[in-house]
């Protein structure tokens, strides 16, 4: 078993709080953001063309399509 | 350690070598003690010294970063090693580009220059920032940058959603669909819909098996057609006219007037006053010559900057009501687009276009045949002859199709049911996807608010931990002063903001400018900044304060040594001071087992460079005006014993007759000598085999220089009546004297230690010692 890191742990708790409030929301989308704010989104500001991809990923119909 | 070659005031070749230890610099003004903190500062910065940023220093700074009399084609050096052996070397040539070596560049530029170095002009800039600028120079204590991070990239991924999905422009589409399913098909419900979709299909359709209802409408629809083609040509005729009738022309065209007329007025006062703001910017320009306020840089107004959030959302909530005007025009548009192309569609018919030239509706039929309606504007004058040709089509077949037989009206009926409802069947999927949008619009928002929230809680948390450790500092500093309560806070409302609040005399200050005097400032500002360094104190990295305390008088600079053995005792730190009297006292208050002292020589001439005291006392100062000025040598050394011998009878307990009002403040060199070489032969002993011993012989030199500053001393400060082998025996001689007071072989003072129920002091071998309960 491997100790929640607190960093991890503000992550998911914010993500799990701003889901919650929202029942009709994809459950790709707080997966998605959970794996961006432990890595990435958390090193720099992230440049607009990386943006578009994790934004085409967010709304992605996940009944017709698998997000990335 | 930090060795410096032709580097500002270096010539060529000094090292500040500090042993792995702290240490405290003294060199007069000149003397080049900031040129350490200046490579320091150019290592960490990269090559930049901020005091230098200057557009005659050059594109590297050369001209002020090389000494000018370095010799043609040196290059300026320096280098810094750490305790680990790595080494930052850099090589700056004539041109001013250095070129890096060693293996601790890294982590050189790793430190953090605003909480690594302290200059004495920047010891008051976090109280005179603003709060914004307080914010961002906490912001790396707090450790929350990649939470900033984080909020900000959330924030550009709702933008980004936002813009792809197009929610904005669909919502604008579904909102023209949903006005047309209404004006076409009223309140029904989206079940009611499909269910009567069903039965139509079922009954027009009926060897047909779709269960989509789009496929469902299609082929119904079909079905209606061949139904209505079993009808005579006139019926048929007239199916088309009830088609033409059910085009709600009038509306539209009043609808596209309403909306082209909101726009309009949406508009034209915005380019009215987007002129004014060009107006205003080019008063701006001007402006910033004159250093003038700072004006609004959306709209030039001019405002105070509290405003300025609010007038900026004002200007957002005026361009949003211009994009809801420019939207419900185009939904007008493509809505009478529609109705222009389905009369068209009727009157391309031939059994129709007849039926017009027999209403003598030619001309109607000639204007529609040739309208090209994708080129049209929706002028007020295309408008305009839209109703006068083709209201009259619309009226003349509403007449007609009166004549419509029931069974006709209700196929009609039915088919222009099923086409709308397929409207209503493709808009849900739009629905649908910007549905899917807005949560995820929704949800990062909600995300976003809750990561600054966290940015909230936790600075907080730190500025509290900040608060108390800087009221812990302002403590040791001024003991029962009426300034007190000093904390960091978060003004209410404010985002990304920190300001300082004291209680002056018990009334709360919500900024220390209010009522600190400089002095008080510098001292809150120097707290700040060791709080925040200690802050810091997981970072392996020194602490170098370049003349901080310029502005504490005596009894609050004294304190600074409780602060920095209390607070940074594991920490290495580097006290560059002018002041003498200061430079005495820290040393003989801080431990030299973990503390180094040295003293800089005056300048002397870029040449000669930047040069070490070949003691840590500051004779240096005195020896260096033997050539030119002997008698400000001899002036020299005996302010130098004035000072150096204040500390020393205190430290040896020695009493003083009470002198009356200030001038027990202005005792002399000999007023201390004269009391030592009085209670020497009673409490000055040393270690001989025989026992302890009075040190005759250090009564002697104590005497010796007591002589020579009373007659030379005096006449150097006094007449200037003194040649230079007189001042150089003096210097020597008050050398000698305070040699006396420490042990030839521990190298340590003879009130290193003290034993206060015996009353003695001893150095650390016990050689050399002082009985104070004798005298």
């Amino acid at each position: 078993m491997t100790e929640v890191q607190p960093e991890e742990n503000w992550v998911r708790v914010r993500v799990r709080n701003a889901a919650d409030a929202r029942p009709n929301l994809p459950e790709h989308v707080p997966a998605i953001l959970e794996t961006l704010l432990a890595r990435e989104f958390v090193e720099q500001t992230l440049p607009g063309k990386k943006l578009v991809d994790i934004a085409g990923q967010l709304l992605a119909d996940p009944r017709t399509e698998a997000p990335q | 350690m930090i060795k410096l070659a032709w580097f500002r005031g270096a010539a060529d070749g000094v090292t500040l070598d500090l042993d792995s230890k702290s240490a405290v610099v003294y060199g007069e003004n000149g003397s080049g003690k900031s040129t350490f903190v200046d490579a320091l500062e150019y290592a960490i910065n990269d090559g930049r010294i901020g005091h230098l940023s200057h557009e005659y220093s050059g594109r590297h700074q050369e001209k002020g970063i090389i000494n000018t009399h370095a010799p043609g084609g040196q290059t300026a050096e320096l280098v810094i090693a750490l305790d680990d052996a790595s080494k930052l070397s850099a090589e700056i040539g004539r041109a001013g580009a250095p070129s890096y070596t060693g293996t601790a560049g890294a982590h050189i530029r790793g430190w953090n220059y605003g909480r690594t170095v302290l200059r004495q002009d920047e010891v008051a800039s976090f109280i005179r920032n603003t709060k914004g600028g307080k914010y961002s120079a906490i912001l790396p204590l707090l450790g929350l940058a990649p939470m900033e991070a984080a909020a900000e990239n959330v924030r550009q991924l709702s933008r980004m959603v936002e813009l792809r999905s197009g929610l904005q422009e669909g919502k604008g589409q579904l909102r023209a669909a949903m006005d047309k399913r209404k004006a076409e098909l009223g309140e029904l419900s989206d079940q009611a819909i499909d269910e009567k979709v069903r039965r139509l299909y079922k009954e027009h359709c009926p060897d047909k098996t779709s269960t989509e209802p789009l496929t469902q409408c299609k082929e119904a629809r079909d079905a209606i057609a061949v139904r209505l083609e079993g009808h005579s040509d006139e019926q048929q005729r007239n199916a088309l006219l009830l088609d033409i009738s059910r085009i709600d022309l009038i509306s539209r065209i009043g609808a596209m007037r309403r909306t082209s007329g909101a726009l309009a007025a949406a508009t034209e006062p915005r380019l009215l006053e987007k002129l004014d703001v060009l107006h205003s910017a080019q008063a701006y320009t001007h402006a910033l010559k004159d250093d003038q306020d700072i004006s609004c840089p959306a709209c030039g107004t001019p405002m105070p900057s509290r405003q300025f959030r609010a007038h900026v959302d004002a200007e957002a909530q005026r361009l949003e009501e211009m994009m809801t005007a420019l939207r419900a025009r185009r939904s007008t548009v493509e809505s009478l687009r529609d109705a222009l192309k389905a009369l068209k569609r009727a009157l391309d018919a031939d059994m129709v276009r007849a039926w017009a030239v027999s209403k003598k509706l030619d001309s109607s039929a000639a204007y529609l045949a040739v309208l090209d309606i994708s080129t049209l504007r929706y002028t007020e004058d295309e408008l305009q002859e839209i109703e006068s040709k083709l209201l009259p089509v619309v009226a003349e077949a509403t007449k007609a199709s009166k004549k419509a037989l029931p069974g006709v009206k209700d196929l009609s009926s039915e088919a222009h049911f099923l086409s709308a409802a397929s409207d209503v069947v493709a808009v849900r999927s739009l629905a649908a996807r910007l549905a899917r949008a807005a949560e995820v619009v929704e949800f990062l928002k909600a995300l976003e608010n809750g990561i600054r929230e966290e940015i909230r809680i936790r600075s907080q948390a730190v500025i509290d931990e900040l608060s108390t450790r800087i009221q812990a500092m302002w403590a040791i500093l001024h003991p029962g002063e009426a300034i007190e309560g000093v904390r960091l806070y978060i003004p209410e409302g404010a985002d990304k903001a920190i300001d300082i609040e004291v209680k002056f005399f018990g009334v709360e200050q919500p900024s220390p400018r209010l009522t600190l005097s400089e002095g008080y400032r510098n001292s809150l500002g120097l707290c700040i900044f060791l709080a925040m360094a200690k802050r810091d104190s997981g970072v392996e990295r020194p602490l170098f304060l370049d003349d901080v305390v310029v502005s504490l008088d005596r009894n609050h600079r004294g304190m600074i040594v409780e602060v920095l053995e209390k607070e940074f005792a594991d920490r290495q730190v580097v006290v560059f001071t002018h002041d003498r009297a200061w430079y005495s006292e820290l040393s003989q208050q801080l431990d030299p087992a973990s503390w180094r002292f040295k003293a800089l020589l005056p300048f002397e001439k870029p040449e000669v460079g930047i040069r070490w005291s070949s003691t840590s006392s500051t004779f240096g100062d005195a020896r260096a005006l033997l050539q030119g000025t002997p008698h400000a040598a001899g002036n020299t050394a005996r302010k130098i014993m004035d000072t150096e011998l204040a500390v020393r009878t205190e430290r040896l307990h020695i009493r003083l007759p009470y002198l009356a009002a200030t001038r027990n403040d202005h005792r002399t060199a000999h007023d201390f000598l004269y009391q030592i070489i009085a209670d020497a032969p009673d409490c000055f002993q040393k270690k001989t085999p025989n026992g302890y011993e009075a040190n005759i012989s250090g009564v002697e030199v104590l005497r010796h220089a007591d002589t020579l500053l009373v007659s030379w001393g005096n006449r150097a400060s006094h007449t200037m009546d003194v040649v230079r082998p007189e001042a150089e025996k003096l210097i020597n001689a008050c050398e000698a004297a305070l040699d006396v007071l420490k042990c030839t072989d521990c190298k340590k003072p003879v009130y290193k230690f003290e034993d206060s129920r015996a009353e003695i002091l001893q150095c650390e071998c016990g050689n050399l010692r002082w009985r104070y309960g004798n005298a």
